[in-house]
């Protein structure tokens, strides 16, 4: 239920990221997440729809996309993706693990046009 | 144009985090944050815990709730020195709330910085405050079926407390099946037994003794 503060977030950064540029349209907001991220991807999106009323951002798609749970394998060092728990190295069997990715959210790219392109 | 960003939107957190991180190091304290549900038995297990650490070890608190001082009344009874967060509505505590309230302590003079999130499995277990670790209580009633529903939670913790073991027989919970369900979602993860209820306390020592040495600090030596 912090799907709010994170689009104040992504929004905020997205702004400050084309503040450089003489942006015409943005076209697509680009999201992903990881599944240890605890966020409901039906509240982000509505944040997003919530957030963006009235900003240059109102008529973009916003695009979330998953990935996987990332874990190092603390006794063959390898690493591996994992899709759910309980987490089970594929190289050597071991279930003793360190979580490395898949619990954070990024804002992963930003498609507009902008007034210089033809 | 397509700009590639890749940035961390929990990134004002961990520079939050990072800031407590460093105070807690700079001023030799071990910091834990204490996840679990509402009613799950979080400030009576410190209630209970402070008895045992009290003469041993330097402890401070950090309370949140969404809303009264009623948590930290409590733990000021017991002695120790104690800030309550009021959240008002948000589900979690965050670094930067715990980074303001670092500033009303006496950060040299604390070996252990408790501090107790908001009733919560869920979003808690998504937010570094700059802990060392994070330490999760649950209660038996809440039943056996719950470590495979929050895994997050799970996951994220070094040690889990499974609380109210004095309901033990009467509630239809099968502690060991719990325990191996939670073993399987985190092997690492370190388990105690407690119950707090006023004259059935028992396992609290051990996890006292857990925090003393996690702490640096040897009760022997005391």
């Amino acid at each position: 239920m912090h799907e709010t503060s994170l689009m104040e977030n992504i929004l905020a950064t997205a702004t400050s990221t084309l503040a450089p540029y003489n942006v015409k349209r943005v076209n697509e907001v680009s999201v992903i997440y990881g599944p240890l991220a605890n966020i409901i991807p039906s509240a982000l999106e509505f944040a997003y729809e919530a957030l963006s009323e009235k900003t240059i951002f109102a008529k973009a798609r916003f695009v979330m996309r998953r990935v996987p749970i990332e874990a190092e394998c603390l006794d063959c060092n390898k690493s591996y993706e994992s899709e759910q728990v309980p987490f089970k190295c594929p190289f050597c069997g071991s279930n003793r693990f360190n979580i490395t990715g898949g619990t954070d959210v990024y804002l992963e790219s930003i498609d507009f046009d902008d007034d210089d392109e033809i | 144009m397509k700009i590639d960003i890749m940035q961390d939107m929990m990134n004002t957190n961990l520079a939050y985090a990072a800031e407590n991180k460093a105070a807690f190091a700079a001023n030799g304290i071990y910091a834990v944050n204490v996840l679990g549900s509402p009613g799950a038995g979080k400030t009576t297990l410190l209630e209970t815990t402070f008895h045992y650490l009290q003469g041993k070890i330097k402890s401070a608190v950090v309370e949140g709730d969404l809303a009264t001082a009623r948590d930290a009344a409590r733990i000021a009874a017991c002695g120790v020195p104690v800030i309550q967060i009021n959240t008002e509505g948000g589900c979690h505590l965050d670094a930067k709330m715990v980074a303001k309230t670092l500033g009303g302590f006496d950060l040299p003079n604390i070996d252990l910085m408790v501090i107790e999130n908001v009733g919560n499995l869920v979003c808690p277990a998504a937010y570094d405050l700059g802990e060392h670790e994070k330490i999760l209580v649950m209660s038996l009633t809440e039943g056996g079926d719950k470590p495979a529903k929050y895994p997050t939670a799970f996951l994220a913790a070094a040690a889990v407390v499974l609380n109210k073991f004095d309901l033990l027989p009467y509630i239809g919970v099968d502690a060991e099946k719990m325990k191996k369900e939670i073993l399987s979602i985190n092997p690492q993860i370190k388990i105690f037994e407690t119950s707090c209820r006023e004259g059935q306390v028992f396992g609290v020592d051990k996890f006292a003794e857990y925090l003393l040495q996690k702490a640096g600090k040897n009760s022997a030596k005391a």
